[in-house]
């Protein structure tokens, strides 16, 4: 359990961290904040779901979800 | 680019996905659709930026981010409440699930309070493409906080009068999936919305 | 069959194929009529002929329906049904009131009838598929309701199955839907906005919740697999069937005076309807692969394997074709849409209701199986038919995209029945592959009265 707290405090802090990101990285913004984005998501998805510890042939779905929609929306901020 | 990779790997056993099968397809589909969603919003976004851009800045970003700070702490409660019913500790399990319960209770007022101010502002679905997608997509994700806290509330019921032990939980993680299910959408959802410009 | 009360579901049965093949017959009148515009006019106009067409279909499928749980709920809810004589009664107040309402299509102008029953009342009538006079739609509501106090009666005294609750869960769902065919709000927009509430959560809605468990039914029986399996697939199903189907209603809103939005949620939810009608396919093929016996009715098995099949042929790829919004700007209400409502309705609910008969005939008249004489007849009469569809299904497909490239697409766009004369052949064509059809349908009723000796397990 003490992993889950310190992944729950890093995950508040990665929050904290994109509701600035305008300040803190005016520059790159867009990648910031979707590698931050990347980063919760992986980790609510391998300890809070817990998929990292299952064995099932089904378990990269959902961080191949999460690749796809996050690479996808990077792909349509190049675009502009 | 894992960051989970690096961290040690926790003490549970090798198992299968956690809870129901069934829950399971059903998160996949809930995903699907979500997923379709976000993609349609990025794509019409690229194809009209100013309008997208500048209904951005009606929005209350420190709102989002409270919620996200509450789904995130309220799945992390939900982590808990597994971890005390693998241990048999039924009251436990029930208390946290009602902590859970009750931060995503306090998301649905932040998201009502967020959504009254913008209907007095007379903005509506038909407003714009990014309003539509706000609304809509907000509302829809609201529905599922819902369906996720009538779930839990449902499984601390039964946790409460007994109804898991440590050897049989699959119950108590089935709904603790779909809610962290709602969860990683939000957590995508929030940065895509609110912040992303 | 296990319960002397499941008899009940014989009658209705018998009255679902006796209706089926008047709708054929009046599908034939009315394929005709599109290329030769005045066959039996003025006694048969073209409007009528199509009411009648629809609403044969509607009603068999519901005699369908009605027959199909009066025999299923019994079984798995393990007793016997509350009231067989209520069961009875319903039949027959349902069947004379169908026959006195296709009687009132056919024999006074529709203005006429419209008098007659009380339309200035309460106006209900005009409206495709929800034709009814009111004295019409207040005797289905009485029916269904009867048949839900019946049937819930029995389940909540019995054993209670994920079959049997989906089962009554839909059957609840279509009779409350029906419910909005009474509000006709003199708006033509909000009029259709509701009438959809109706057709559309009918048939992409609730009726894939009966589908669901017919076919779930008739696989655990057939196949012998474990009913633990089947009913995790049939939640999965029946899930995915409402997250698409409710919201997907926004895909007939498009472009009727409804809000812009509904052109993404409609495309959006609607582009996942064909999942669940996938997963039915996988399902049907993936239960009989995994079978522990070999049953006797194999005709039963061709015809659940079918309804999988063409169940997402029809609702799942032909309903996607013009399903999203872009699309649908050119195919809006083209024959592209009489080309995926014939093979939708055939494969989906034409032929899950004839699976469910294939199985229980047999039984209801003493027998597990038929004979392989009958057994073989019953098997031509399903590729006939099916094959049949299938071509009338890329003919009125080929008249559609040849009719909106003329109306809709060219350079100098022709009117619409300057466009119809153009597809003329594709409609020829449709017409004789009908006769195909109603060959099959022939050949299908007298299956039923070949004789020899009872099929065994192998």
């Amino acid at each position: 359990m003490k992993l889950a707290t310190a992944l729950w405090v890093l995950l508040l802090i990665l929050t904290a961290l994109t509701t600035q990101s305008a300040v803190i990285a005016a520059g790159f913004l867009v990648p910031f904040v979707l590698v931050m984005t990347y980063i919760k998501g992986q980790v609510v998805i391998d300890h809070f779901m817990g998929l990292r510890h299952a064995t099932s042939r089904l378990r990269w779905i959902v961080p191949a979800w999460l690749l796809v929609v996050v690479g996808g929306i990077a792909y349509t901020f190049t675009l502009s | 680019m894992n960051i989970a990779a690096t961290l040690p790997a926790s003490h549970d056993q090798p198992r299968t996905l956690p809870g129901d099968l069934a829950i399971w397809f059903f998160i996949f589909a809930e995903l699907l659709v979500f997923g379709v969603f976000f993609l349609a919003y990025a794509f019409a976004r690229a194809r009209n930026v100013e309008l997208f851009d500048a209904s951005q800045l009606q929005l209350d970003r420190i709102s989002g981010a409270i919620n996200t700070a509450l789904l995130i702490s309220s799945s992390y409660f939900v982590v808990r409440a597994v971890d005390r019913i693998r241990h048999g500790a039924s009251h436990a399990c029930a208390g946290w699930l009602v902590a859970a319960m009750t931060l995503g209770g306090a998301f649905l007022v932040l998201k009502l309070t967020e959504f009254a101010g913008k209907f007095a502002a007379g903005i509506t679905m038909s407003t714009n493409t990014f309003f539509m997608f706000y609304i809509g997509l907000g509302f829809f994700h609201f529905m599922h906080v819902v369906l996720g806290m009538i779930i839990l509330g449902w499984v601390a019921h039964k946790a409460w009068r007994g109804g898991y032990s440590a050897a049989n939980h699959a119950g108590v993680e089935t709904g603790a999936s779909y809610w962290h299910m709602v969860d990683l959408v939000w957590i995508v959802l929030f940065p895509l919305i609110y912040v992303m410009h | 069959m296990k319960y002397q009360s499941q008899a009940v579901a014989k009658p209705y049965f018998i009255a679902a194929i006796g209706l089926f093949l008047g709708q054929i017959l009046f599908g034939l009148i009315m394929g005709l009529q599109y290329v030769v515009g005045d066959y039996l006019f003025p006694a048969i106009p073209f409007n009528v002929a199509r009411m009648v067409h629809t609403n044969l279909l509607i009603v068999w499928l519901l005699f369908g329906f009605m027959g199909a749980a009066y025999y299923l709920i019994p079984e798995e809810a393990e007793r016997e049904l509350f009231s067989p004589k209520l069961a009875l009664a319903m039949f027959w107040i349902f069947l004379v009131a169908g026959a006195a309402t296709i009687l009132g299509y056919l024999l006074v102008p529709y203005a006429t009838l419209a008098e007659m029953t009380g339309n200035n009342i309460l106006a209900t009538m005009g409206r495709e598929f929800l034709e009814q006079p009111l004295p019409t739609k207040v005797g289905i509501v009485i029916v269904a309701l009867a048949m839900l106090f019946n049937l819930s009666m029995t389940v909540l005294k019995g054993r209670k199955t994920a079959i049997n609750l989906v089962l009554l869960l839909g059957l609840w769902g279509l009779a409350i839907f029906f419910l909005f065919s009474f509000y006709n709000p003199a708006n033509l927009v909000k009029d259709k906005f509701y009438w959809w509430w109706v057709v559309h959560l009918w048939v992409e809605g609730v009726w894939e919740l009966i589908m669901g468990a017919m076919l779930a039914f008739v696989l655990i029986k057939v196949t012998g697999v474990d009913r633990e399996v089947i009913e995790k697939w049939l939640y999965i199903i029946i899930a995915m069937a409402l997250i698409s189907g409710l919201i997907g209603t926004g895909h007939h809103y498009y472009w009727i005076g409804t809000p812009e939005y509904w052109q993404w949620w409609g495309s959006v939810f609607s582009a996942m309807e064909p999942i669940p009608f996938f997963m039915m396919t996988l399902f049907a093929f993936n239960m009989v692969n995994r079978r522990r016996r070999e049953h006797p009715n194999q005709a039963a098995v061709l015809w659940a394997l079918g309804t999988g099949v063409m169940a997402f042929l029809g609702a799942g790829v032909w309903g996607f074709l013009h399903t999203l919004a872009p699309v649908n700007f050119y195919t809006h209400g083209s024959q592209i849409t009489a080309a995926h409502g014939h093979m939708a309705f055939y494969g989906a609910y034409a032929l899950v209701v004839l699976t469910m008969i294939s199985y229980t005939m047999p039984i209801l008249r003493g027998r597990e199986a038929n004979s392989r004489k009958a057994q073989v007849v019953e098997m031509w009469a399903f590729w006939l038919m099916t094959i049949a569809m299938v071509f009338i299904t890329l003919f009125l497909t080929a008249a559609g995209i040849l009719q909106i490239w003329l109306q809709r697409i060219a350079a100098e766009p022709m009117g619409f029945m300057a466009a119809q004369d153009q597809v003329a052949l594709f409609y020829w064509m449709r017409e004789i592959t009908g006769l195909v059809f109603f060959t099959g349908l022939v050949l299908y009723i007298v299956s039923f009265f070949i004789k020899g000796e009872e099929a065994r397990a192998s």
